[in-house]
């Protein structure tokens, strides 16, 4: 039978079977494993379908039949983290792709010192109970963020001060990196329910009073009663529209269900957010776990604020008296 | 119990009952092994066996170079192997004669 060159799968198995017995003197190994090439080959040759077993099993039945020791068990023995951890970098730096990584993760490790800084800040923020994306907003916040990343930055700067220090810095970047997630959850759903408000049909960020939003407008008649379904625009002819149309209360007394505001149909078949006052409708989570609308469910009244307010006075040519309606309003309560 | 146990205590006699023959590489002395109907046999551990009777000095060794691959490693007999080959044969011998009377319940 005639050897040709051996295949690369072949060559591949018997360095890896070398490797596995290099806790082995080298003369023993090149003894041991001499002619293996031409063994493995011609075995392939024989049967084309064969698959080459596990070389680390295959070294070991090698070694046990030659009377070779079993690798010490101290190579076996589990290894600590800090030395799988180096195990992995030293295997990885073995082959260009993954020294290539390492290289590049070096590079930007110092933008994970600033992130790390930027997690903190987000955690405090959300901690102190502030509404909103957990960025910050005031100059208080940035300054406590430029603290944070500076600490931070530094903290990684300050090297070798013992193991106590490297166990707490591994720590803290582990704590560090598993609170991202949440973090950027909370900034994602803060920005994304946004955006969810302008895509149901809001057109935009609507009626503010005092810097807060408006959630529902009441129209009284000049007689100081009540009115509903009334249209409201601006001088530009632009429909007016509360900022919160999601703003939910409660369908009963007892809150048992929640309900929010809804849109009233108009008679050409397009739906207004701009009738006043708007309606409740009961508000249910759906099967994606999100509330939404009960579809084609009864909408229900808002009760007025007030419920009457002082009538208005005849127009009269003399009638120069200023007014002041929520003043009033809240005295004839 | 099965023959792969078995075979283990036995695979030095084997081995060297093959090569008495004929010298042999290790993929030869598989195959050889194999045809007599060892069909479990360990490739590794016959190379093993094998390094190791040549190592104890029951075996020589040469190499046999190949133009197109890698080199061929034959084994072959030397008079220590010859002495360890009857002294085993002797062994397996009398082991197999005590274990057909065990197995038959004749007395030894």
């Amino acid at each position: 039978m005639t050897t040709t060159t051996v295949p690369a799968q072949i060559a591949d198995f018997a360095r890896r079977v070398r490797a596995a017995l290099s806790d082995l003197p080298a003369e023993e190994v090149e003894e041991l494993t001499d002619g293996l090439e031409a063994d493995l080959a011609e075995g392939f040759a024989e049967d084309l379908r064969r698959e080459l077993p596990d070389p680390a099993a295959y070294a070991d039945e090698l070694r046990t039949a030659a009377g070779f020791p079993r690798p010490e068990p101290v190579a076996r023995r589990r290894m600590s983290p800090g030395e799988t951890w180096t195990d992995l970098v030293s295997r990885l730096s073995g082959n260009p792709a993954g020294s290539a990584v390492l290289d590049f993760l070096e590079t930007v490790r110092p933008v994970w010192w600033v992130a790390r800084g930027l997690v903190v800040t987000g955690w405090l923020i959300i901690l102190s109970g502030r509404n909103g994306a957990p960025v910050p907003r005031d100059v208080g916040e940035w300054t406590l963020a430029v603290l944070l990343v500076v600490a931070s930055v530094q903290w990684s700067r300050a090297r070798s001060r013992g193991t106590w220090w490297r166990r707490a810095l591994v720590g803290a970047n582990l704590v560090t990196a598993l609170a991202v997630v949440p973090l950027v959850g909370e900034i994602a759903y803060q920005s994304v329910s946004w955006d969810e408000v302008d895509a149901s049909g809001y057109a935009g960020p609507g009626l503010v009073l005092d810097g807060e939003p408006v959630t529902n407008v009441f129209a009284y008649d000049a007689q100081g009663n009540p009115i509903r379904d009334v249209q409201l625009y601006d001088a530009l002819g632009r429909p007016l529209v509360v900022e919160a149309p999601q703003y939910a209360d409660c369908l009963d007394e007892a809150c048992t269900e929640s309900g929010a505001l809804t849109s009233r149909a108009l008679e050409n078949g397009q739906s207004a957010w701009n009738v006043f006052p708007l309606r409740l409708i009961e508000w249910r989570p759906d099967e994606y776990g999100s509330e939404s609308p009960v579809v084609g469910a009864p909408t229900r009244e808002v009760d007025p604020p007030l419920l009457k307010v002082p009538a208005v006075a005849p127009l009269a040519p003399a009638s120069v008296e200023p007014m002041n309606p929520p003043e009033v309003a809240q005295n004839n309560r | 119990m099965d023959a792969t146990q078995l075979l283990k205590g036995v695979l030095d006699l084997a081995v060297l009952a093959v090569v008495e023959k004929e010298d042999g590489y290790g993929y030869d002395v598989v195959r050889r092994l194999r045809a007599a109907g060892l069909g479990e046999v360990g490739e590794a551990s016959v190379y093993g066996t094998l390094r190791r009777l040549y190592s104890a000095g029951a075996l020589t060794s040469y190499v046999v170079p190949s133009e197109e691959g890698p080199h061929r490693k034959y084994y072959g007999m030397n008079d220590q192997g010859r002495a360890t080959l009857a002294a085993q044969r002797k062994v397996w011998a009398d082991f197999t004669t005590t274990m057909e009377h065990v197995l038959t319940g004749e007395a030894a």
